[in-house]
């Protein structure tokens, strides 16, 4: 029951005042029903006695009738400090959450898992606040009450009282004694939930394909031994988890008989009044029903401490940039932007780039190739500075990258990814999260400029319009060209397409490359594309492979030895011309 | 009331009927949990007993007494023992059992299934639903009893002893068991469903900004992301705002009443002191024991609102259970050796749901050793042709016929062992590289699986992979580009040898070199087949020597290559 999590510790900040109140109205609370038990018990006891008067009765009455609504009021307080304590501890910790998950790259969002991260931030959460709202106070209540009820006792029997209070502070770690085996279950079990879970989602999920290849039935049958599996260790795990119950219940029940038996032979040899122990076993009682709660609280606490070990590798994850504003600068002070002998490796993978030296002139057009996996991509990511190069430099107008934040970085450069996302809301608030201060006119001048005005202007609520969840109302194409209209948007001087017409039908894809031709006469592009066709107007041409940097220059002087981009160029033309 | 598809007797029948295989365990746990809530008040009662008779206030044997209130703490501890243990072994039994059940039903109406309903639909009944059906077992059926028996043992113990505690109590119970709990349900209907809705809302807005990350971070938007999402959170709280009020009054105003019930006790005995009828020691008995029988927290509306809840879920489940699959096998299913022609005659097809016809009277022959190309806009239902191909559906009207046999008569295992489809999105299994391209042949060497990996152009990529053919697809795929994952479903093919592959879009994320080299290496190794590309795009559909477009639900001729 003792259940102390050093993360849940750390972040119960600013959280203390309301689980110091709860604890407080809690107290409020037993002296209420330490009171209300003694009036019972000694009314009650006093029933044997003749001279009891029914005005003495009334006067008890009335009493416990204060005491019950007493009872009430702090009981309703309680939940409304709970709350309180719930919503401040929601806002802090999801606010963490998120703004860390935020500031993930791809490569740790891929790590973490992106489900694990929306499940982090939000079933989390609201897991972890029972935690500090009710975990915490039932804690530290049941070692006040037990102090409490000592005193309350010792008067009238100190052995008994000294009975109770061993028990309440035995009680308190005994589950640690089970924590180690049932931790180690709960792994088990948990291990073979995953597995289960896992298969059977992933059996739902590719359904399909399994049936194709007369799989399904197979699937059924190891999904059969994997639910059988988890059964077992479920209850296996159930099993120590209960016996856990059985031994703290058994504890709290020989407690209670053994203080009666005390209490009973002190009432026949004379040396205590039948009230008082009635009132001793009324309050023994109720009092240990602040133990079962705080067992009840240890469950949620249990899943509290799960779900906040999820989150601490996400709040672990060093998010940290190098930002150094004194990085030397670029020695050749090149105008654009310039590798020098950058190399970046994802964990767990091949290099994605080895020592890469190329540079973006500024005011032209830069064009990246190669096969897939050849590291155009990462290339981009490093220029958007998603992620640091492992070795080499970066540098920008003569800047080397480490002297900006990504923020300061990103007012100078912006992509249009390869599928743009949008987020629910109108085509304006998807717009405007490039530029929130942009006017009217710009964002209608962006439309135009992406080729979306026709469509915008078709809708019957124009800019307005909603987008969709994940922009569904719009189609791939227009998709693309909203990333366009926001880039445009965001008035950077470099911008950078990464494939960001490899997903859309031909017709759109005409069209945003005349867009880019346009753009390509007032900035600096860099475009990424495995269609040759369309970027052999470039001005320079890197051609990755593997990593490196194979050969660059424009088409023309590309073309003319036989290379790579030569050979690429050659066999896509006998591709488009074989049925032009 | 909601109206239901099934009716209310009907539906507990069938859950009777899942719940009969775990039967004993139900019956242990709730016996356990009826005896368990019993002794609180045998421990109380007889406790009171105990100390009044070795005072000498009530006659009877102390010993017994004392003994029996030993016997009632040992029971409410090995009864709550039992109840945890028995329930969850029987809930989490009915569990698994449900899911493999699930999970063949499902399997049965598929594929047309999956394509008609939503994946996250699926999942939540998948998930959702069968857990609140654990739940009813586990956690509803043993309280059902004890909410029923505590109060009526009560009541007979408060008659045994005077009437007048009897009558006095009932009111009591009837306020605390019944009366709050439904006036609470009533409330609290809206007030659970705003709470899940918020986070439902709430879930919503992060889910898109972790999908949308790169959008984000290239506009730098993560703060307004975060003020979007702390007025979601607003919305959170303010709903379990309305929850927590409420739960704390409906759990706080039983307790008052259990108070006043306890008040009203004293009020009788002094009352019946007063007529010169009092019995102080059936006061305290019944005091004591009616104390203890408002331990149990759980009521009868705590039982019904589960009751509904579970009814709600068993009929989604049921409701796929008794779905029919759209296609059926043949009473005596033939099988095909080699498929040399195929031929679609006068079909239409409209989806089930619809009322939009997809194909009209359409016609179409493919032979052995031809590439066909069909192209179209994105909607026309091109996919459709694979599907009612590959038996998903059966057409409306007309028939297909492969090398002069109808598909209705062919078994569906020889169906899908001659005709292969490569589809748009490749699903990876949360397996190993290696196990997912075997899925289509389990028992193929691993050195088979290198080759059809080479085959499909997949290969050098594996090997640049630290685990090779080992590396475990479940977070490597999110890494995976379309064309890499579309090249593991070719591998799989290849595994395979089909007389006819369809590939649906298949090099819609390839680019040209490779796009290149799977045309090529589809003519090189299936030469002979007949394949069928689907696309809007003409260049991949450069190796077919006829294209048909599919335009108002008909194939037209599109492009026919001279021989």
């Amino acid at each position: 029951m003792l259940l102390l999590n050093e993360t849940l510790l750390k972040m119960a900040k600013g959280l203390w005042k309301w689980i110091v109140l709860i604890v407080c109205v809690r107290f409020i609370n037993l002296l209420t029903v330490t009171y209300f038990a003694e009036l019972m018990g000694g009314y009650l006891g006093s029933l044997f006695d003749p001279a009891m008067g029914i005005q003495q009765a009334k006067q008890a009455a009335l009493a416990a009738l204060g005491a019950s609504l007493v009872m009430f009021v702090s009981q309703l307080l309680q939940g409304e400090l709970e709350y309180r304590c719930t919503k401040e501890a929601r806002e802090s910790l999801r606010k963490r959450i998120f703004s860390k998950v935020m500031e993930l790259d791809a490569g740790n969002i891929e790590r973490i898992g992106p489900v694990s991260a929306v499940t982090s931030s939000v079933d989390a959460v609201e897991n972890m606040q029972v935690y500090y709202s009710t975990y915490l106070p039932s804690l530290i209540f049941s070692l006040i009450a037990s102090f409490f009820l000592f005193f309350r006792l010792k008067d009238r029997s100190l052995v008994s009282a000294v009975i109770l209070l061993c028990v309440s502070l035995v009680l308190l770690p005994m589950n640690n004694i089970f924590r180690f085996k049932i931790e180690n279950l709960r792994k088990v079990y948990w291990k073979s939930l995953d597995a289960m879970t896992s298969w059977y989602l992933d059996g739902i999920r590719g359904l399909t394909t399994l049936k194709l290849f007369e799989r399904d039935q197979h699937h059924a049958e190891v999904l059969e031994e994997r639910a059988e599996k988890l059964n077992r260790d479920i209850n296996s795990f159930m099993k120590v988890n209960f016996t856990s119950f059985l031994v703290s219940e058994g504890l709290i029940y020989s407690a209670i008989f053994i203080v009666l038996l005390i209490c009973v032979s002190k009432t026949v040899s004379g040396t205590m009044a039948v009230g008082d122990t009635l009132t001793i076993l009324l309050l023994s009682y109720s009092y240990f029903s602040a133990f079962r709660q705080l067992m009840n609280a240890t469950h949620s606490a249990l899943t509290a401490v799960s779900a906040a070990g999820k989150t601490e590798e996400i709040l672990n994850t060093d998010t940290g940039r190098v930002i150094d504003p004194d990085a030397k600068e670029d020695p050749e002070h090149y105008e654009g932007i310039r590798f020098d002998h950058v190399s970046f490796g994802y964990e767990g993978r091949h290099r994605a780039l080895k020592d890469v030296s190329l540079k973006v002139p500024k005011g032209k057009v830069t064009a990246l190739c190669g096969l897939s996996g050849c590291g155009k991509s990462t290339a981009a990511s490093l220029m958007m500075r998603f992620m640091d190069p492992q070795s080499g430099h970066i540098y920008i107008e003569g800047k080397d990258y480490l002297s900006f934040t990504p923020e300061e970085l990103r007012r100078n450069i912006v992509m249009v990814p390869q599928t743009v996302t949008l987020f629910s809301g109108s085509i304006r608030d998807n717009l405007l999260i490039a530029s929130p201060q942009a006017s009217e006119e710009e964002l209608y001048d962006a439309l135009e400029r992406a080729g979306l005005k026709p469509f915008i202007d078709s809708l019957e609520k124009g800019i307005d319009s909603d987008a969709g969840e994940n922009g569904s109302y719009l189609s791939g194409g227009q998709k693309q060209k909203m990333g366009i209209a926001r880039a445009l948007l965001s008035r950077c001087e470099y911008m950078i397409f990464d494939e960001a017409t490899s997903s859309v039908d031909p017709e759109s894809e005409q069209e945003i490359w005349k867009c880019i031709h346009e753009l390509s006469l007032s900035r600096t592009l860099i475009i990424i594309s495995h269609r040759l066709s369309s970027i052999q107007n470039a001005d320079v041409i890197c051609v990755l492979e593997n990593g490196t940097v194979k050969e660059a220059g424009n088409h023309e002087e590309l073309i003319s030895h036989d290379g790579l981009y030569k050979k690429l160029c050659d066999e896509q033309r006998i591709l488009e011309e074989a049925l032009a | 009331m909601k109206k239901y598809s099934y009716s209310i007797h009907e539906l507990v029948t069938r859950l009777l009927k899942i719940g009969s295989s775990i039967k004993g365990f139900l019956v242990i746990s709730t016996l356990a949990s009826v005896t368990g809530n019993l002794s609180h008040m045998g421990l109380m009662g007889f406790g009171a007993m105990w100390i009044l008779c070795s005072s000498g206030y009530a006659e009877g044997n102390t010993v017994l007494y004392a003994v029996l209130t030993a016997v009632c703490g040992v029971l409410i501890a090995v009864c709550r023992y039992l109840e945890g243990v028995y329930s969850h072994k029987g809930a989490y039994g009915v569990l698994a059992a449900m899911r493999v059940d699930l999970f063949r039903k499902i399997d049965r109406i598929s594929p047309a299934f999956l394509v008609e309903r939503k994946m996250g639909d699926i999942l939540n009944i998948a998930v959702s639903d069968i857990e609140t059906l654990e739940f009813f077992f586990a956690h509803t059926i043993g309280p059902m009893f004890t909410v029923i028996i505590l109060p009526v043992t009560s009541v007979i113990l408060a008659w045994h002893f005077n009437p007048l505690f009897a009558i006095v109590l009932i009111p009591f119970y009837l306020l605390i068991s019944a009366v709050i709990p439904t006036i609470a349900l009533i409330a609290g209907k809206g007030i659970g469903m705003r709470y899940r809705e918020s986070l439902g809302e709430l879930k919503s807005v992060i889910l898109e900004s972790v999908y949308g990350i790169r959008d984000i971070q290239i506009y730098s938007a993560a703060k307004r992301k975060e003020q979007e999402v702390m007025k979601a959170n607003e919305e959170v709280s303010k709903a379990a705002h309305g929850l927590v009020l409420h739960r704390q009054t409906v759990s706080s105003l039983p307790n008052l009443f259990v108070y006043l019930a306890r008040i009203a006790i004293i009020m009788c005995a002094t009352f019946l002191a007063s007529e010169g009828k009092g019995d102080p020691v059936g006061t305290i008995a019944v005091s004591f024991a009616a104390t203890a029988s408002f331990s149990s927290t759980f009521s009868l509306t705590f039982v019904v609102s589960h009751l509904l809840e579970a009814f709600a879920s068993a009929e989604r489940l049921f409701l796929i259970e008794d779905a029919q699959p759209l296609v059926k096998e043949a009473a005596d299913p033939k099988t095909i050796s080699e498929v040399r022609e195929i031929v679609f005659e006068d079909v239409s097809f409209t989806y089930p749901d619809s009322s939009e016809p997809v194909l009209e009277h359409m016609n179409l022959t493919l032979h052995k050793g031809e590439q066909t190309g069909l192209i179209g806009e994105s909607g026309a239902g091109k996919s459709t042709i694979s599907r009612l191909l590959l038996r998903f559906y059966d057409p409306d009207e007309g028939r297909i016929l492969l090398s002069g046999t109808d598909i209705r008569e062919i078994s569906l295992s020889s169906l899908h062992e001659r005709i292969a489809l490569l589809e748009q999105d490749t699903y990876l299994f949360n397996l190993s590289i290696a196990d997912n391209i075997a899925v289509s042949k389990p028992d193929a060497s691993i050195e088979e699986i290198r080759e059809a990996a080479k085959r499909a152009g997949i290969a050098d990529f594996i090997e640049t992979l630290p685990d090779g053919y080992d590396t475990q697809m479940g977070e490597m795929s999110a890494r995976l580009s379309g064309g890499e994952r579309q090249r593991i479903d070719i591998a799989r093919v290849l595994l395979k040898n089909p007389d006819v592959i369809i590939m649906d879009e298949p090099t819609s994320a390839l680019d040209v070199l490779h796009e290149k080299e799977l045309l090529h290496t589809l003519k090189k190794e299936y030469g002979d087949a007949a394949v069928i590309v689907i696309s809007h795009r003409m260049s991949s559909l450069s190796g077919c020597q006829k294209i048909y477009k599919l335009a108002d639900r008909k194939l037209i001729p599109y492009i026919f290559e001279s021989e």
